[in-house]
């Protein structure tokens, strides 16, 4: 490539797009930078394939810059489409053509040279696990095939930009693992974003994830910052029989903000899960532990709650809707 | 117009795969032959000052006014509603 490789690959900065008076993308701000995977999560409407679809410059946008690979999108289209492999929602794909014509027809498009092109469509047919279907009519294949074929087309050039909108929807848990692995042999050599609601997924692929909810992005971070920053706190579970005595006195020694949150019903054997909540990161399991066997209680369990990233999904999508209902600033002029 | 010959074949490939440029080949020239041979029945009758093929050739538009829009609307209107004109427009060809 012919920018330097210290340019970010791809810099959006105040990102603004209306669709007449509604405002999809609000002041979006955010840089990736080269060989990372990106996951971008939101709710539906949130601005996600808008803000896909301005970067490939198929939109425009309505303020804001983005580049790619130092490119502006804005004022050289040209440059930034051949830098980048594009998958938009729902993998539109040519019925009544063969899967090996396509990629050619692709190929061709995306200016690779047709001396090359023979080659390059057997490796990335061999990444995507397509041989077998290479002669077969897209029309006719099933969905999984239909998606590796959509991501067979988005490597085929070797671009160093990958833009894939929700390329998981639609298959299945094996299916899921194969498109998976796939992206993940992209890292270091290409930067990917992929957009997802598939959230366990994004957590296992991506090494930075963006939440953006109503146009604005509400957190950002790797899944584990995510959990500390938007959670605030770590939970532990004890299953444990026998009195609490002076168990949240004890508690309150080992760590000043680490109290019972909630209790549970006895069961047959007198077990009961008790849930506490520290604003603490560091782990304080086995002082828990010391504490509950030194009252007396039978301990059975002792593990400590890791939140998913759902959980960080929902508080950070939710935090943001009551920072609009505090301040109830209209969309529409 | 980079890439217009890329984008040209590919789209004659695909009429040539379709059955519906061949029904439409056919009604093309079926009215063809029969606006012909009404025309060489009129010349049986009299004698007539221009030939028969000028004739042909002056009315050769109306069909093909028909035809053209026929078949190159298909082509845009399957790649909206198929989606692949986002894919299409997303690699570094130009409209102008």
């Amino acid at each position: 490539m012919s920018s330097p490789p210290l340019q970010p690959a791809i810099e959006v900065t105040q990102l603004v797009k209306t669709f007449a008076g509604v405002t999809a993308v609000n002041g979006i701000s955010f840089t990736v930078p080269r060989g990372e995977i990106l996951g971008f999560l939101g709710p539906n409407g949130a601005g996600k394939s808008t803000t896909m679809r301005i970067l490939t410059g198929y939109l425009p946008a309505t303020s804001g810059q983005v580049s790619i690979c130092g490119h502006p999108v804005a004022s050289e289209p040209d440059a930034v489409k051949r830098r980048i492999g594009y998958m938009p929602e729902n993998n539109p794909l040519p019925e009544d053509m063969r899967v090996s014509e396509y990629l050619y027809f692709r190929g061709r498009l995306k200016e690779v040279a047709r001396s090359k092109l023979g080659s390059r469509i057997d490796e990335v047919l061999e990444l995507c696990d397509l041989k077998r279907v290479r002669h077969k009519i897209i029309g006719k294949l099933s969905k999984g095939f239909r998606q590796r074929v959509g991501i067979a087309e988005s490597v085929l050039a070797e671009p160093p930009v990958i833009i894939m909108d929700e390329p998981t929807i639609g298959l299945d848990p094996h299916q899921i693992l194969i498109v998976r692995d796939l992206i993940a042999s992209l890292r270091g050599r290409m930067t990917v974003l992929i957009s997802s609601h598939i959230l366990p997924e994004i957590e296992m692929t991506c090494d930075r994830v963006l939440i953006i909810n109503q146009g604005r992005i509400v957190a950002q971070g790797t899944p584990a910052d995510l959990r500390r920053e938007v959670l605030g706190q770590s939970a532990y579970e004890v299953e444990a029989a026998g009195s609490l005595g002076s168990l949240a006195f004890l508690l309150g020694t080992i760590d000043p903000g680490l109290s019972v949150a909630s209790e549970g019903p006895a069961d047959s054997q007198g077990f009961r899960t008790i849930t506490l909540k520290t604003l603490n990161a560091e782990d304080v399991g086995e002082a828990i532990l010391r504490a509950c066997l030194s009252e007396g209680m039978r301990v059975r369990a002792l593990s400590r709650a890791h939140p998913t990233l759902e959980d960080v999904f929902l508080a950070a999508t939710r935090r943001s809707w009551d920072a609009v209902a505090e301040n109830p600033k209209s969309p529409h002029p | 117009m980079k890439h217009f010959l890329t984008i040209l074949s590919h789209e004659v490939r695909m009429l040539l795969v379709s059955p519906n440029t061949y029904i439409a080949a056919v009604l093309f020239l079926s009215l063809m032959g029969f606006i012909f041979t009404g025309i060489l029945e009129q010349y049986s009758k009299a004698v007539q000052d221009v030939s028969p093929a000028s004739v042909f050739f002056e009315l050769y538009w109306l069909p093909v006014f028909f035809m053209v829009p026929l078949m190159t609307a298909k082509c845009l209107a399957e790649e909206r509603r198929l989606g692949t004109i986002e894919t299409l427009l997303t690699t570094p060809v130009t409209t102008t």
